[in-house]
């Protein structure tokens, strides 16, 4: 060796001297540092030999470092003679690549494995470093998530009810399969998510009331934040309307504030229920009729009996004592009318049972000449009376969809203007008009009077005869409750008003309106 | 008093007949009232209906029977429960349609006979 060889060795050994402390600080750092990392860290070589691992891969399987090193690495955390299936250390070791796949251990364990090619100075794969994390209570966790949500996603969609999830603003967020049922048309309710209510309760014109309804709703649940319940119906294109009773409450899914509709079909029961109604309504309705029949039994019946019977006896007593026979004539002419009063009170009640049953036929009738006839049968009538009857935008010639219970109307009417009239003249005006009231055109009669007039109180009960308390009753006779039936099944209405606006005393006004017919 | 303007005139032929005479006469209760107020010779008994238009019976009996002389008063009518509300009325007499002459006779008899 040369001199200058001795002087490099003598100086090569002084500076391995000089690093080696330095080397062995940093070795001492470096598996510090491995050691104090909690994922599992193994340096193997090409075959998979364990070279080196940290104290927490070890720890994984209850040993030691030192007693691992040279170990396979399947051998160690699989406890197989075979080198796992995906494993990313063996696809890295081929490839060169990095890569990383999830594991799970015989013992059930799950580990997030990633490869890390370890290169020599050729740049040739020497090894791969392997970082795997124990996910095990991670997966666990996960699973036991998508358990989770399956379950109550099956309840969610077994529900019997209708379940929608809406954001605050009224678009459906999510609905279940039982929403089907509840759409107003054949779209299934996958095909509204994402839709504000507006849209879909628009497709049927009948639901669109809905609209303002649902609304109020969202505003009132947003305001007050309570839990609200109503029902509603919805009309299907199919035809039918299904009722649902609606449970709707704010509720919060993660961060997020959102509206839980939950609605229920009811239309079993509020058919029930509108079927009671209509029983309740038959019920009460043969429950007024029977009272009103009876009424008129004890009423009117009995004044006719009484009249007769009266009449009859007064005639046996001027007979007995040969007295007043002037007066028979007229005792007779009173048995006359009252049978007559009788025989019309009978036809009247079979009228009122013909409408009440829906059992007459409407036709096209001209009604001015109607109405003269019978000024014209009045006047007859009451030929004893001073009466004047004017006729004001006399129409001549105007049809209405009525029967031949039309001259009753007016009849009714006229007959009560004059018998309920202490004037000496009896003064009698009929107003023709048109109006136009939810969009129909009705001929209004006005036939004002000058007669006693009616309390305020009693302008709508002297057309309910037989449904009102007995008290009430004001012995104006069945006319009025006929004439205001035949006016109903006419389409029409009619009520009462004072000729002179709040003074009932001088006179009244009752009008009439019927639906035109061109 | 009476709406029913036949049985008013027969109400007062039966009356005259027993003797005595009809001092006035009524379509309904309140012209009843202005009547009994107007009449300087008031009648000893009112027969009265009690279903009338403008005002029923009962009310205008119950304004009369608070005067300091009351007329008597004899209720006629075919309902029922109007008998048992004017029987709770001192003074009423009642009188169920169809009556004869001679039921009434009786109660206009015994109505005079007390006073």
């Amino acid at each position: 060796m040369s001199l200058l060889g001795e002087q490099c060795l003598k100086e090569d050994k002084a500076q391995k001297r000089g690093i080696r402390p330095i080397l062995k600080k940093y070795e001492k750092e470096k598996v510090l540092v491995l050691e104090s990392i909690s994922e599992l860290i193994a340096f193997q070589d090409k075959k998979q030999n364990i070279l080196w691992l940290n104290k927490a891969a070890a720890d994984s399987v209850e040993k030691t470092p030192e007693e691992l090193i040279g170990e396979k690495c399947y051998s160690v955390w699989h406890k197989s003679n075979k080198i796992c299936v995906s494993c990313p250390i063996d696809v890295l070791l081929k490839t060169g690549k990095i890569t990383s796949s999830e594991i799970t251990t015989p013992s059930g364990r799950t580990f997030f494995i990633k490869g890390f090619p370890v290169r020599g100075n050729e740049g040739e794969i020497i090894g791969a470093v392997e970082v795997a994390r124990d996910i095990t209570k991670l997966k666990q966790t996960e699973k036991n998530l998508i358990e989770s949500e399956e379950k109550y996603r099956n309840l969610f969609e077994s529900s019997p009810y209708s379940i929608g999830i809406f954001d605050l603003e009224g678009t459906l967020i999510d609905c279940n399969k039982a929403t089907d049922k509840f759409l107003s048309t054949h779209n299934l309710a996958n095909d509204i998510i994402g839709k504000h209510f507006r849209e879909f309760w628009g497709y049927h014109e009948n639901n669109k009331p809905l609209i303002p309804l649902f609304e109020s709703i969202l505003n009132k649940l947003k305001k007050d934040g309570e839990t609200l319940e109503f029902d509603f119906p919805i009309y299907r294109t199919a035809g039918g309307v299904l009722w649902a009773h609606a449970t709707v409450s704010l509720i919060k899914l993660g961060s997020e504030e959102r509206i839980r509709f939950i609605s229920q079909d009811i239309t079993e029961r509020k058919l029930a229920e509108q079927e009671l109604e209509s029983s309740e309504i038959k019920y009460r309705e043969a429950y007024n009729r029977i009272n009103f029949y009876k009424d008129i039994f004890s009423h009117d019946i009995n004044n006719i009996f009484q009249n007769i019977h009266s009449s009859v006896e007064l005639i046996d007593l001027n007979v007995e004592q040969s007295i007043n026979m002037e007066k028979d004539d007229e005792l007779l002419d009173i048995i006359r009318k009252q049978i007559k009063r009788g025989t019309n009170l009978i036809s009247n009640v079979r009228i009122l049972s013909e409408i009440e049953n829906k059992d007459l036929v409407l036709r096209k009738r001209e009604i001015t000449e109607v109405l003269k006839d019978v000024i014209d049968a009045l006047i007859k009538v009451y030929k004893n009376r001073e009466i004047n009857i004017q006729i004001h935008n006399d129409p001549k010639e105007v049809y209405i969809k009525g029967n031949e219970l039309l001259p009753d109307i007016f009849e009714n009417i006229l007959i009560n203007a004059v018998r309920h009239n202490q004037s000496s003249l009896v003064e009698i005006l009929i107003k023709f008009s048109r109006v136009v009231k939810d969009g129909v055109n009705f001929i209004k009669l006005e036939f004002i009077d000058n007669g006693i007039g009616i309390f305020p109180e009693m302008k709508e009960k002297i057309f309910q005869r037989g449904q009102v308390e007995k008290k009430d009753k004001i012995g104006l006779g069945l006319g009025l409750t006929l004439v205001k039936k035949i006016v109903g099944y006419y389409n029409g209405q009619i009520w009462v008003e004072d000729k002179v606006a709040g003074d009932h005393s001088k006179g009244s006004n009752f009008i009439i309106i019927l639906p035109e017919e061109v | 008093m009476e709406d029913d303007l036949s049985l008013q005139k027969l109400y007062e032929m039966m009356i005259s007949t027993f003797g005595f005479k009809v001092v006035g006469k009524a379509n309904n209760g309140k012209e009843a009232i202005e009547k009994y107020y107007a009449l300087t010779n008031k009648p000893d008994i009112i027969l009265m209906d009690h279903r009338m238009p403008v005002q029923n019976g009962i009310d205008t009996a119950l304004i009369l029977l608070k005067l300091k002389n009351p007329p008597k008063i004899i209720f006629t009518s075919a309902d029922i429960s109007i008998k048992k509300r004017a029987l709770t009325l001192d003074g009423l007499r009642f009188l169920e349609k169809p009556f004869t002459i001679k039921a009434l006779h009786d109660e206009i008899r015994e109505l005079l006979e007390i006073s």
